[in-house]
């Protein structure tokens, strides 16, 4: 851990929120790009990162400093993404594929990255939730299935498992809907 | 090109992506003292339900006493029949 965050931890335990505006400030553009994983809404977007830093406030006397204060961080923001999505489930439908453009361009790598996430976003929302939180950390975040379990509390062999179940039920749902037509650049 | 390999690539691109920034350092004190205010209000309610019921234990413990020495006042006209021989 950076003795910085070390130091503003400490302050803060200590009623200084100045300290905590700091570590605020410090993290909040890695907690909004993960937390933009959750919700491309940019409104419930910054409802969300408010609300992991509010969390990480309230329980911070219990971080013990083992690991850096980013990656409890991120294991607060996997967990208020995860009771968000469950408490969406109910009201929110996915966007079916049909509804985006063909996605023009001349191969992957000139691909809008927002066009990309948009498809990626709405194809990962029909996933149940557990499947969808695993795949949404491995494809977005780059996580290893260590670092999933990790984060949300559950064993390596329950993530590999998902991991798993999920890429076979994406697939049918990416071939049911047509995916490799909207991509015209994959040959 | 398989359809996991087409998300694999959509997901590369995706991780380049700009995501919209936020200043959410003074929404978040915000929120904070506000939670602090809440979880005083709770703290004082809590003391208040403590000291309530202590004392409602206290006022039990004596009048449970206090209970068992009254005696009815009808019982001075129970007491001559009990002893009345009906046979």
């Amino acid at each position: 851990m950076e003795s910085t965050d070390r130091t503003d931890i400490a302050a803060c335990l200590n009623g200084d929120k100045d300290s905590y505006a700091n570590l605020v400030r410090r993290y909040e553009a890695q907690i909004t790009k993960l937390m933009w994983r959750f919700s491309r809404d940019p409104v419930v977007c910054e409802e969300l990162v408010q609300e992991v830093f509010v969390e990480a406030y309230l329980s911070l006397s219990s971080f013990r400093g083992d690991a850096p204060f980013l990656h409890w961080l991120r294991r607060i923001g996997s967990r208020v993404g995860y009771r968000f999505w469950k408490e969406q489930a109910k009201t929110k439908s996915a966007v079916p594929l049909a509804d985006f453009d063909a996605i023009e361009a001349e191969d992957a790598d000139t691909i809008d990255p927002s066009v990309a996430a948009e498809v990626l976003h709405s194809l990962l929302a029909r996933l149940p939730r557990a499947d969808r939180l695993v795949l949404t950390l491995m494809y977005f975040e780059q996580c290893g299935t260590k670092e999933i379990a990790e984060q949300m509390g559950w064993s390596r062999a329950v993530v590999k498992m998902r991991a798993f179940r999920a890429r076979r039920k994406l697939k049918t749902i990416a071939e049911r809907e047509n995916l490799l037509e909207k991509l015209g650049w994959i040959h | 090109m398989d359809s996991l390999d087409a998300i694999e690539k959509l997901a590369k691109q995706t991780r380049t992506e700009k995501v919209p920034s936020f200043d959410v350092s003074a929404k978040v004190l915000q929120r904070i003292e506000a939670e602090e205010i809440e979880s005083f209000g709770f703290v004082a309610f809590d003391l208040f339900a403590s000291i309530s019921a202590i004392a409602a234990s206290v006022v039990g413990y004596f009048s449970i006493g206090a209970l068992r020495s009254v005696t009815s006042p009808l019982m001075q006209f129970l007491t001559p029949l009990q002893e009345v021989r009906i046979w």
